[in-house]
């Protein structure tokens, strides 16, 4: 997953330039004690580059569905761009509709519930090919169409006698399949995966985890993946994203990010997360057990479960300062009346694989 | 505290609060005759002070062993068999699944609380904060209480449980509670009737991380100075870590292992503990090389289409013709380490 600065130069090769992206909602009514702005998204600026996953981590609330809906096109940006790169050519003189045509060949998205995201009328086949039917400039005839989706369920695993079943005699992880069968017929570059695994069972989670990862090695996928389990972000991503309130905090490559967190929101999810490596291993049976139990490098050594104090504050207010401070265990005067900008600590080339943080106190 | 036979010796100073022994439940279907076996036989003790674990994929009955304690069974549930003994607060020894349901209901709330899932529908939103806690204190309180008594008590609770500004908090309304401020009201509701026991049936799922951290601080730190016992319900083996003294896996409906969570976790006997743990993302980063995961393959069996002998068996690594006829029963490999596999009982 870590490879030397010089084979990065050497591959950087972005799909998606994300630039100061911002999205406020206007919420409540002048009839329900006024309208209410809330600022989901506050200038993110990322890059995804070819065959990697960018992992986008943060509490609920704090924008990574806003924007993986911006990025969709499924909500429009109040502010800020995002760029396909040469992927979508001409996107200027286009109509809104065949942009957004263009776009959905480039961009597909899997959503987190297996259960509400597919049409329980249809059938697993007729699920799958529903972007191929919708988008299909070569003119193929239903029974061409019928067979690209069946192949694309023998690519995600699943055997092709399902192709008649409907949803409800799939189980989730199935359902979960189907979701990415879908995505993937158009042949898309990038894939935004929105908690994909989340609703999934732990035995399941893997299989669907293995799935992903061996897609993106076949296909060349570029993935975006959203996730609040940061065990499943360690195991999946190549750079990671932590958002807080709207803004980036923290963005590093995934082995600095785990290894050497800056941010003390950063430090505080790591602390947070439940972990199985507190208590030391006995010996395993040899013959049957593999189960490699890792001390976590931030882990406590006995069984204290470390919280930050609070919760999210409400969305509406935005203090001047840092969001974090007034949760933040080092915040001073300053964190509560200037914004700390993303400051690049060690990386490289400007916006490629540094390790950049957002806060006045990084180094104290 | 032996898991495998929970018959408590009279002599011991301290009975356990609760000893489920052979607990079955089954659900009629439409088929006449035919009857869904979700719980088979689930046994497990649950001490003072003592935090039990219950963890186990969804549909594999860990739910439904909680309600069953409670009584709260779906109705079309048949009726459970085995025997549920508590150790009410003044030292009887009451069966609960003959209990009628008068009595039942005298036991729920003062000497066994339960928590769910989701703590935003687990709220009436019609009612605040204030009516709903003090509705549990009085319902809970031998003598009639005054207004003021009531309120005094609910901002205690509220207090306890780690709410800032109790007295405010009263006067809200659910939807104005975040999702965490929630589970703390519904804590503190829940424990409104000093119970000896807690059942949390995933109380964090829904919850972020950040937030279920403060949350399990809470639950914990209210377990040791209230000397509760506390039956955890989750699917999260990290949560299992951090708070369990003893946890029971549970598969298809059957406890397929239990142990101290030293054992289970890190000396795990059953292939299936053992593919769960080698499942989770976490554990795996230690294989920088190899970028999968190990998985089990399969999905957990249909409760109407059981597999024969081992339940886990048509998923197992290490299954033999012995499993496909045999049933495995729970058998003790250590003192409280116990696991339902022929290969642990060394019959492969």
């Amino acid at each position: 997953m870590s490879e030397t600065t010089g084979e990065h130069q050497l591959n950087y090769e972005p799909v998606l330039t994300v630039t100061n992206l911002t999205k406020h909602y206007q919420v409540g009514s002048r009839f329900s004690g006024g309208i209410k702005q809330v600022q989901a998204l506050r200038g993110v600026s990322f890059v995804l580059e070819k065959r990697k996953t960018l992992a986008i981590v943060g509490e609920s609330g704090c924008g990574k569905s806003t924007l993986a809906k911006a990025l969709m096109s499924l909500e429009t940006p109040t502010s800020g761009s995002f760029d396909l790169g040469s992927l979508v050519k001409n996107q200027g003189k286009l109509s809104t509709r065949d942009r957004l045509a263009a776009q959905r060949r480039y961009i597909q998205m899997i959503f987190q519930d297996p259960y509400s995201s597919l049409n329980p009328r249809k059938k697993a086949w007729q699920i799958i090919a529903e972007p191929i039917i919708i988008n299909n400039d070569k003119n193929l005839t239903k029974p061409e169409i019928k067979k690209l989706a069946i192949e694309l369920m023998g690519k995600v695993g699943l055997r092709s006698e399902f192709a008649e079943r409907y949803p409800h005699m799939f189980s989730g992880g199935q359902r979960q399949r189907i979701g990415i069968a879908r995505a993937l017929g158009l042949h898309p570059q990038i894939l935004i995966c929105d908690e994909p695994v989340s609703a999934l069972d732990v035995s399941i989670q893997s299989q669907v985890l293995n799935l992903l990862i061996e897609l993106q090695e076949s296909l060349n996928l570029s993935l975006i993946f959203i996730s609040h389990d940061l065990g499943v972000v360690r195991f999946i991503a190549d750079e990671v994203i932590v958002m807080y309130l709207g803004r980036v905090v923290e963005k590093a490559p995934v082995k600095t990010l785990f290894e050497n967190p800056s941010h003390p929101y950063t430090q505080a999810l790591l602390a947070s997360a439940p972990k199985l490596g507190i208590l030391k291993p006995k010996t395993p049976d040899a013959n049957i057990s593999s189960a490699v139990i890792q001390e976590h490098p931030h882990g406590a050594p006995q069984t204290t479960i470390s919280s930050i104090l609070g919760e999210l504050p409400s969305p509406f207010v935005i203090l001047p300062g840092c969001s974090f401070a007034p949760r933040c265990p080092r915040a001073t005067a300053l964190c509560s009346s200037a914004q700390p900008e993303l400051i690049t600590i060690t990386g490289p080339t400007p916006n490629v694989h540094t390790h950049e943080v957002a806060c006045h106190h990084t180094n104290g | 505290m032996n898991n495998v036979n929970p018959k408590p010796a009279a002599t011991t100073p301290q009975q356990p609060l609760l000893t489920i022994e052979d607990l079955s439940l089954s659900f009629e279907t439409s088929q006449k005759g035919v009857v869904l076996e979700a719980l088979q036989k689930v046994a497990l003790v649950v001490n003072a002070s003592q935090t039990v674990c219950i963890v186990g994929e969804s549909g594999c009955g860990k739910s439904l062993t909680s309600l069953a304690i409670m009584g709260l069974t779906p109705t079309n549930a048949l009726k459970p068999t085995g025997t549920v003994w508590f150790q009410t607060k003044d030292n009887k020894r009451v069966e609960l699944l003959s209990l009628p349901e008068r009595e039942l209901r005298k036991l729920r709330g003062r000497e066994i609380a339960m928590i769910f899932q989701d703590p935003m529908t687990s709220l009436n939103p019609a009612f605040t904060v204030e009516f709903q806690l003090c509705e549990a204190i009085q319902t809970h309180s031998n003598v009639k209480l005054s207004k003021t008594q009531l309120r005094e008590k609910a901002i205690a609770a509220l207090d306890a449980v780690g709410i800032p500004a109790p007295a405010d908090r009263l006067k809200a309304y659910p939807f104005q509670l975040s999702g965490g401020m929630s589970q703390r009201v519904m804590i503190a509701i829940a424990l409104a009737g000093d119970p000896k026991i807690l059942i949390a049936d995933e109380p964090t799922t829904a919850l972020d991380v950040t937030i279920q951290a403060q949350i399990l601080t809470l639950l914990k730190n209210l377990q040791t100075s209230r000397k509760m016992g506390l039956i955890l319900i989750t699917h999260d083996l990290g949560v299992v870590a951090e708070m369990a003294d003893f946890v029971n896996v549970m598969y298809a409906g059957q406890i397929v292992e239990s142990g101290s969570a030293a054992d289970v976790l890190h000396n795990p006997r059953h292939p299936y503990t053992q593919a769960l743990l080698n499942s989770l993302p976490a554990l795996q980063m230690t294989k920088t090389n190899e970028r999968r995961l190990e998985s089990i393959p399969g999905v957990v069996p249909h409760l109407a289409a059981r597999p024969s002998g081992c339940q886990f068996h048509p998923r197992c690594l290490y299954k033999t013709t012995v499993c496909v006829a045999g049933h495995p029963a729970l058998k003790a490999i250590s003192n409280d380490h116990a696991a339902r596999c022929f290969k642990t009982e060394g019959k492969l």
